[in-house]
């Protein structure tokens, strides 16, 4: 990773033609293509939508090339992207939620956005991440798995430092008390089917 | 030790985890934990979920990604010239740099189908070349909405066939709307209501704060059209005082051309029909100089008769049913009595909460509503057995009700709601003519060759019959046909039902004795909560309701959506199909659809679909409106 910063770092006469912003950016992916999806992944709950997202923030990075200064903070500005696009897809999809029509059952299915957030969603503490507000989930994905810090992770989130800290100190007590509750449910689930049995199966 | 110093402590344990503490807080945090084992067990909780969240695997990304990024910025390429810029994507819609754009487009007009002036739908534009999912078809149907720009309101009309996926809620439609009708500048839309011949109801603020219920006659305006004019102030009088009185017309001007032109959104600057192109139509007031009461306007099932309820702006008297029929100058009063408020239809009927005259000498009574069903064309009423019932919106099929029910209050002679909630009953077995509408044989014609039973509008064909599994306690009670003495004329002021001695003189014969089994046995929530201003829509075939519904009297009319299949036994609140979701005040349900308008904090709106037919859910960001003061219908 630092060889290929300091790789990108060296084009300090990096033109802003065309080309040069597509090879950069093709670089730029190469790069933080995987890590970015992946944070998106984790975002988003949703390989398919990440993928969109992922193509789309590389796309804006080179619409918006002209925008980025210093090509050491390629990394976070590449975030600051990914980050923005991931929440405003949230935003959107807090202003549209369906429930399955789905017959008989419909009203006691689960929303196509619980089967989407659940359905790939195996761990207590992915469960307890998705419970969380998300500008705490993307500050916590980014310092902890993402290992972004300091003037990084504030350039990432769009904020102050201050306020990037602020976020992470939220985020770990938001998902300290989430997971307490992930487990506490988790706890009442073994213990319904230790004592239904026969429901196992549907709960699976 | 309080919370608040523990919380404390918490915080100063997670800033830890990042960044070594200052020398005090440092010493603090370590003396405190050192007393405190609940705190040790957070410390704990904060290094084991950092370990968990380091040990979540990298999620492989496709191994396409790059191939098809690579493709969308080549188009890029290809599309916008020789250097690289900050231009909005489609596909992105919610960056700052784009919602500018979009609001300048905002303003603009594009051009597609009306359907109404056209009369046939047309296909909607193509899909932008873009990342975005493919829209699927839906079922065509044309939404008209009300748009506001500069203090002009237009009128727009768009037909939608296509709808997103539920994971692509913005994909891209190529959707367009067209301008069809624009008013007077400062007149504000508060409602719109589409009739069955082309006759748009909206009722509006004048630019002096004044309501005015007006008719655009869109059927008469797309014949050949009208001598361009220009657009003439609004001439709408404020009466000091007195009965509501009707203004001359407002004028407004209408787009008679109907073929599209662009096939998506352009600038203002390029927009195929511009307000020069339009000609001058009427928007024509039916009553002035009063404030609307009770549910919105709603017309008649068969799109006849437009019913809504008002009392004179200067609250002189009470609030009145008035109707309206094509063809009429003016709207009339189907009430007298000053405490009739308009709550929806009931097949050819009307449905009304009518206030109950508290006792003078009782300091302690409280406001009560009773609901009453008025034959517009005979008035004569049948009273409703349907306690503390406020506003009851009866579904087209008769079947079900669903009203609010809490505290009334009176404030400048108009009824506000308290806190309260919305339940579901059963109609069929309290509609007080369903046994006559059962037992009806043809009816007899009066002399002027109207039907006397139903009035002008004809009585549903298919009178809802409760089958014993479809009724919430098997047995749908039939109510007493008893009727009253026929309700007040216009020129029979305070008599009739409309004395306190006829409230409980006459429909009080039709309740039944004290003790009596109650008809209707189960009312569960509708909508829970302190509910103090709502709006029920049902959808034209019965098969979904939706509930808009605030709690809080922000005057702000943002509130909260929910769409709802109709109730049933098995589950009589229905089951939810969408929502809840941020929404203003006014929405419309349509063909397995819902539109409505989502207030942006910006103070603009995005004009909404979302369908739940069998070709599956999705939805359709239709425009993005420049005042969340648009009002949409179907």
């Amino acid at each position: 990773m630092l060889v290929r910063t300091v790789a990108l770092h060296g084009q300090a006469s990096m033109t802003r033609d065309r080309a040069t912003a597509r090879s950069v950016v093709e670089e730029l992916f190469q790069l933080h293509g995987h890590e970015i999806y992946s944070y998106l992944a984790r975002m988003l709950r949703d390989n398919e939508m990440a993928a969109d997202l992922a193509q789309d923030t590389f796309v804006k990075a080179f619409r918006a090339f002209d925008t980025l200064e210093d090509p050491a903070k390629a990394r976070a500005w590449l975030y600051q992207i990914a980050s923005r696009t991931a929440l405003d897809e949230l935003r959107r999809r807090r202003i549209i939620r369906f429930v399955p029509w789905t017959g008989e059952s419909r009203g006691s299915s689960r929303s196509a956005e619980d089967i989407a957030l659940h359905g790939r969603l195996s761990g207590e503490m992915e469960r307890a991440l998705a419970a969380i507000p998300e500008r705490q989930r993307s500050a916590l994905l980014l310092a902890e798995l993402h290992d972004l810090t300091g003037l990084e992770l504030s350039t990432a989130l769009g904020v102050s430092h201050v306020a990037a800290r602020a976020l992470l100190t939220r985020g770990r007590e938001s998902l300290r008390q989430a997971l307490t509750v992930e487990r506490a449910r988790m706890t009442e689930r073994e213990g319904a089917r230790n004592s239904h049995p026969e429901r196992a199966e549907d709960d699976r | 030790m309080s919370g608040d110093s523990h919380d404390r402590f918490h915080e100063l344990l997670a800033r830890r985890l990042d960044a070594p503490l200052e020398a005090p807080d440092d010493a603090a945090l370590d003396g405190h934990l050192a007393g405190c084992a609940a705190c040790r067990v957070v410390e704990r909780d904060y290094a084991a979920q950092r370990q968990q969240l380091r040990l979540l695997s990298r999620i492989e990304a496709p191994r396409d990604l790059w191939a098809r990024t690579r493709t969308a910025i080549d188009r890029e390429i290809t599309r916008d010239g020789p250097r690289p810029r900050l231009a909005p994507s489609p596909r992105l819609g919610r960056s700052g740099t784009e919602r500018q754009l979009r609001l300048a487009v905002g303003s603009l007009v594009g051009v597609l189908v009306v359907l109404m002036v056209a009369g046939g739908p047309l296909l909607q534009g193509t899909p932008t070349p873009t990342s975005a999912a493919t829209p699927f078809p839906i079922a065509p149907q044309s939404v008209a909405f009300v748009d506001v720009a500069g203090g002009q309101a237009t009128l727009y009309r768009t037909d939608v066939a296509q709808a997103c996926p539920p994971t692509h809620v913005d994909c891209q439609s190529g959707l367009v709307s067209r301008p069809v009708a624009h008013f007077v500048a400062g007149l504000e839309a508060r409602e719109m209501a589409l009739g069955g011949n082309g006759q748009v109801f909206i009722a509006s603020r004048d630019a002096l704060g004044g309501e005015v219920f007006a008719i655009v006659d869109l059927a008469r305006n797309s014949g050949p059209p009208a001598t361009p004019s220009p657009t003439p102030e609004a001439t709408t009088a404020i009466e000091p005082s007195g009965a509501p009185t009707v203004s001359p017309d407002l004028a407004a001007t209408v787009d008679p051309k109907a073929t599209p032109v662009s096939a998506t959104e352009t600038p203002s600057g390029s927009a195929s029909s511009s307000p020069d192109d339009l000609l001058t139509t009427e928007a024509r007031p039916i009553l002035s100089d009063v404030r609307g009461t009770g549910a919105p306007a709603a017309w008649s099932p068969d799109g006849t008769i437009l019913a809504f309820s008002a009392i004179p702006a200067d609250h002189s008297q009470g609030s009145d049913i008035y109707t309206w029929r094509p063809g009429e100058d003016v709207a009339s009063p189907l009430t007298a009595d000053h405490r009739s408020v308009f709550a929806s239809w009931a097949g050819a009927r009307i449905v009304m909460s009518r206030l109950v005259l508290p006792d003078p000498g009782d300091p302690d009574a409280v406001l009560t509503a009773e609901t009453v069903v008025i034959d517009p064309g005979t008035a004569e009423e049948r009273a409703v057995v349907l306690a503390d019932s406020w506003l009851p919106s009866v579904d087209p099929s008769r079947r079900w009700v669903i009203y609010w029910t809490g505290r009334l209050a009176a404030k400048e002679g108009v009824v506000v709601p308290l806190a309260g909630r919305l339940l579901v009953a059963d109609w069929a077995s309290i509609d007080p003519w369903a046994a006559h509408d059962a037992a009806a044989t043809p009816e007899p014609i009066s002399s002027d060759g109207t039907p006397t039973g139903s009035g002008p509008s004809s009585t549903p064909k298919t009178t809802p019959t409760a089958t014993p599994e479809d009724t919430a306690d098997g047995t749908p009670t039939a109510t007493p046909e008893a009727t009253t003495a026929a309700g007040p004329t216009p020129t029979n002021e305070g008599t009739a039902a409309g004395s306190p001695d006829a409230a409980s003189d006459g429909p009080a014969s039709n309740r039944p004795a004290s003790g009596a089994t109650p008809t209707v046995p189960d009312r569960p929530d509708a909508v829970s909560g302190d509910i103090i201003d709502w709006v029920v829509r049902w959808a034209a075939d019965s098969d979904a309701f939706g509930i808009w519904s605030a709690s809080r009297p922000d005057g702000s009319g943002s509130g909260s959506l929910t769409i709802r299949s109709a109730p049933s036994v098995k589950s009589p609140v229905g089951d939810t199909l969408l929502g809840p979701i941020p929404a203003r005040r006014s929405f419309a349900l349509g063909a397995d659809r819902v539109v409505w308008v989502t207030p942006l904090p910006s103070g603009d709106g995005e004009l909404w679909m979302a369908t739940w037919g069998i070709g599956g859910n999705g939805s359709l960001r239709i425009r993005n409106l420049d005042s969340a003061q648009a009002v949409p219908a179907f």
